[in-house]
């Protein structure tokens, strides 16, 4: 419909702008230009840290996963929860109590893929885009 | 007026929210993948970059895509304290009850019925059947086969171009293929959250709190499924999430509004946060200088496409301000 492909044109005339506008940045060091923030130390790459205070003790529970499928790298993060589920991105309404159980649910997902789509990624992979 | 959003079981509008779906699948929009990646989202989020032969990357998406590209890019733009900015924290009640009334914009454009309302699938009472008959239910009529492709039933014809693949958790542009769904068979979710679940989410006061995350004991982490509403909790997926889960296929990865049962599983948990809002007022939950920015109550929400709101304005959808919609009965 006409209003749609208006929208459609204003979002490309406005050079794909995300509509979030300024935030409330009211977090010093925290805030971006756009109105989204940096990630937090728990939520980088390869390692993850809870944080809390027990009796009057400040505690901090490092952990890191290191994982290798059929011998190459999977360079994933997964991330423990408080009361220790594992989650991950790529399946991201999973918080299940093992990461044993969790990379089983992606390689469930790989194996279970239609071979069209399996041939779809690869084709996307082969071509660097 | 506001429209009325009743039961995909009873509702009027349930054929007309297949053809709607179908309609935006198949139209096209003006934008391509190729464009997007050199935007400044994808400077920001550079997790939203879509990935793709170039001859799929430079053929212009449906508005189904864009949908679901919207919600790809707020689940991996990543807000303080390990949520996104649509999941994980306060702004997810808010932030897919915008997300949803779009949809229902775009399907009232597209069918030409302004009167049109989302349907919602109340799960909590298929979550009452036996395992067994929970793939059986009725709801399966509405929205075609729970195991396999889904080339029959009324999204038979549905085709989708963007899909994340779990095991690099990248966005790919693909030859358009049916959705896919695997309900009942994961051992972590083989069934429904049921009325139990329901009413012990619904019986936390606490919109939310500190931390404000995937741990908060709130009913909104609660409601997104982080936390189970037991004492003791158990771990798993738990309503919202489980319903993910349960269907699985399209509904794992951050893709999973390619499924229109997507839609009809949210407009369900909108329908538990207008409850809750009825029985506990309309108020939310971090305000000024509390929580992580990007969930504060006036923090403008991710959008694409669309304007921006933020959480403040949209409590009350029924109201003269937004006059968007009612439900057509709320779970107690």
């Amino acid at each position: 419909m006409d209003d749609l492909d208006k929208l459609a044109a204003d979002f490309a005339a406005s050079g794909y702008e995300p509509e979030s506008g300024e935030g409330e940045h009211d977090q010093p060091g925290t805030a971006h230009p756009h109105g989204h923030e940096q990630p937090s130390p728990t939520h980088g790459h390869g390692e993850g840290v809870r944080r809390f205070t027990y009796r009057g003790h400040e505690v901090e529970i490092l952990t890191r996963y290191e994982v290798t499928i059929d011998g190459e790298r999977w360079g994933q993060h997964l991330e423990v929860l408080d009361d220790g589920s594992v989650t991950y991105h790529g399946l991201p309404q999973y918080a299940i109590p093992s990461a044993v159980g969790l990379i089983g649910k992606v390689i469930d997902y790989e194996e279970d893929a239609p071979e069209d789509l399996r041939a779809a990624f690869r084709a996307a992979q082969e071509e660097g885009n | 007026m506001a429209v009325i959003r009743a039961n995909v079981l009873t509702s009027p509008h349930a054929s007309a929210y297949a053809a709607g779906v179908l309609d935006l699948s198949r139209r096209p929009t003006s934008i391509t993948p190729a464009q997007v990646n050199g935007s400044s989202i994808v400077q920001q989020a550079p997790a939203a970059r879509i990935f793709g032969t170039a001859a799929e990357l430079n053929r212009p998406l449906s508005w189904w895509d864009l949908f679901t590209w919207w919600h790809v890019v707020a689940m991996n733009w990543p807000t303080p304290g390990g949520g996104n900015r649509a999941h994980g924290g306060p702004v997810f009640a808010p932030w897919h009850r915008m997300y949803l009334r779009r949809l229902e914009q775009a399907i009232q454009s597209v069918t030409g019925d302004p009167d049109f309302g989302l349907p919602y699938w109340d799960w909590a009472e298929d979550g009452q059947l036996s395992g067994a008959d929970q793939l059986t239910a009725p709801i399966w009529s509405r929205i075609g086969p729970a195991q396999g492709d889904v080339t029959t039933g009324p999204f038979g014809q549905l085709r989708v171009r963007l899909v994340t693949n779990p095991l690099d958790n990248r966005i790919y542009v693909v030859p358009a293929r049916p959705i896919r769904r695997n309900a009942g068979r994961d051992v972590d979710a083989p069934t429904l959250p049921n009325r139990d679940d329901q009413m012990r989410t619904l019986g936390d006061g606490t919109y939310d709190r500190p931390e404000w995350n995937r741990a908060a004991n709130s009913f909104r982490n609660k409601l997104e499924g982080w936390r189970d509403a037991r004492t003791p909790p158990r771990q798993g997926p738990r309503m919202h999430n489980r319903v993910h889960v349960f269907i699985g296929g399209s509904m794992g990865p951050a893709s999973s509004p390619n499924d229109p049962v997507f839609f009809l599983n949210h407009c369900n948990v909108d329908r538990q946060w207008e409850a809750w809002l009825t029985q506990r007022g309309r108020t939310y939950v971090p305000g000024a200088g509390q929580g992580p920015a990007g969930h504060r109550a006036n923090d403008p929400m991710f959008s694409i496409v669309w304007a921006s709101m933020r959480p403040s304005q949209v409590l009350d959808p029924a109201s003269a301000t937004l006059d968007w919609y009612r439900y057509d009965a709320l779970p107690t």
